[in-house]
């Protein structure tokens, strides 16, 4: 089995996590595996822990789609708050572009 | 704005011994690098006294903020690469950053806040901003406000992180003013002020949301929002507020950046955030 690590906030309920996860200071604050559930985690968010170890069972360029795929839903929700004017337009097509061919190249 | 409501916070902070996060060779270190006469070999040797944050200052050098082409091996190769000006905001904010990690939203604080710090670097660098250390200092303090709420005001801090990306809600900054009747940047500027930071870096700090209110650093608060901007934008957001604002389309054009030099400060700032450690 491969860990990988995923952010917390798009994964779904019964999603399991496969690390222990800790805060900063090292003190447990869940044992692996769990299923991720809706008090997990608010729980993890009330200590800021954004990213967690899932099981990966995706393969080779499904795993980087995968990965351009959230990374993309993240941006876009990111740039939720930029208006329709023609700037904020611009502006916002200038991050996605840059960002994604960063990302694309990354993953290649 | 509530003088006795802010007073209670510094003081709430003091209570649960914020100030003394900061090491006593801090004062020392600060003392020497506002002395006209500081050499870096006398701030390694005071940084040296305390094991702490000399093996923080070598883990913030090595942990990708700077270029460099193999890892650095001690206190004085970290300070030389480093610099003496952002010395002073880094002696300031690891500490506190280091002590109070535990503190829900505190080590995202952190993560943004070097972005940030990278961020402004790279854009003053392209922009030929005059005092490109300036600018990296004011990154990585801009948001010591936050630190300063998330301790004093935990419960208040939390509830915020609850609705990070809640798209029905104001900016931070905003939401802190209507709320408690002040925001994180007068928080930073008063912490700012009370360890003697200069009056350019204290503006940069105050005014990072509203750049058009400072009379004194304006293209420094404008850069450090659009460094804030840009470390958002690239997935080091606030724990509190996951959006990038508006503003930035005013900024940028304030400090006249054109798409072209975005494209590229944004490229270089992806490659360097990514290959940032935790």
């Amino acid at each position: 089995m491969k860990p990988v690590l995923v952010r917390l906030e798009p994964l779904t309920i019964g999603t399991v996590i496969v690390s222990d996860v800790a805060d900063p200071r090292g003190r447990l604050l869940v044992k692996a595996p769990v299923p991720l559930d809706e008090a997990l985690k608010d729980l993890l968010r009330q200590h800021g822990v954004r990213e967690v170890f899932i099981e990966d069972r995706r393969k080779g360029g499904e795993e980087s789609e995968k990965v351009l795929q959230s990374e993309r839903e993240m941006l876009l929700r990111r740039l939720a708050f930029l208006g329709d004017g023609h700037a904020e337009k611009a502006l916002k097509t200038l991050l996605i572009e840059t960002i994604e061919k960063f990302y694309t190249e990354l993953t290649e | 704005m509530a003088d006795e409501d802010y007073h209670e916070i510094f003081e709430n902070f003091e209570r649960k011994n914020g100030f003394s996060a900061v090491p006593e060779v801090v004062s020392d270190v600060l003392f020497t690098l506002d002395s006209d006469r500081a050499s870096l070999g006398e701030i390694a040797e005071i940084i040296k006294r305390d094991p702490g944050l000399s093996a923080n200052i070598m883990k913030y050098a090595n942990s990708g903020a700077y270029l460099l082409s193999k890892s650095l091996s001690s206190v004085d190769q970290a300070i030389r690469v480093i610099g003496m000006k952002p010395l002073k905001g880094l002696c300031l904010a690891i500490p506190v950053f280091e002590r109070y990690g535990h503190v829900a939203g505190v080590r995202e604080t952190w993560l943004h806040s070097r972005a940030t710090s990278m961020a402004c670097s790279i854009l003053a660098k392209a922009i030929k901003f005059p005092e490109p250390d300036v600018a990296e200092t004011a990154g990585l303090l801009h948001d010591i406000g936050k630190l300063v709420l998330a301790v004093a005001t935990a419960k208040f801090f939390q509830s915020q992180i609850m609705i990070a990306d809640s798209r029905d809600r104001d900016a931070d900054w905003r939401q802190e003013k209507r709320l408690l009747g002040f925001n994180h940047c007068f928080i930073g500027a008063w912490f700012a002020r009370k360890f003697n930071l200069p009056q350019i870096l204290i503006e940069g700090i105050l005014w990072h949301h509203e750049f058009e209110k400072s009379s004194y650093g304006r293209d420094l608060a404008c850069l450090t929002f659009i460094g804030d901007q840009m470390a958002v934008a690239v997935g080091k957001e606030h724990p509190d507020f996951v959006f990038v604002e508006p503003g930035i389309v005013r900024a940028l054009n304030h400090l006249r950046i054109d798409d072209r030099l975005l494209r590229e400060v944004l490229t270089e700032c992806l490659g360097r955030v990514a290959r940032m450690a935790a």
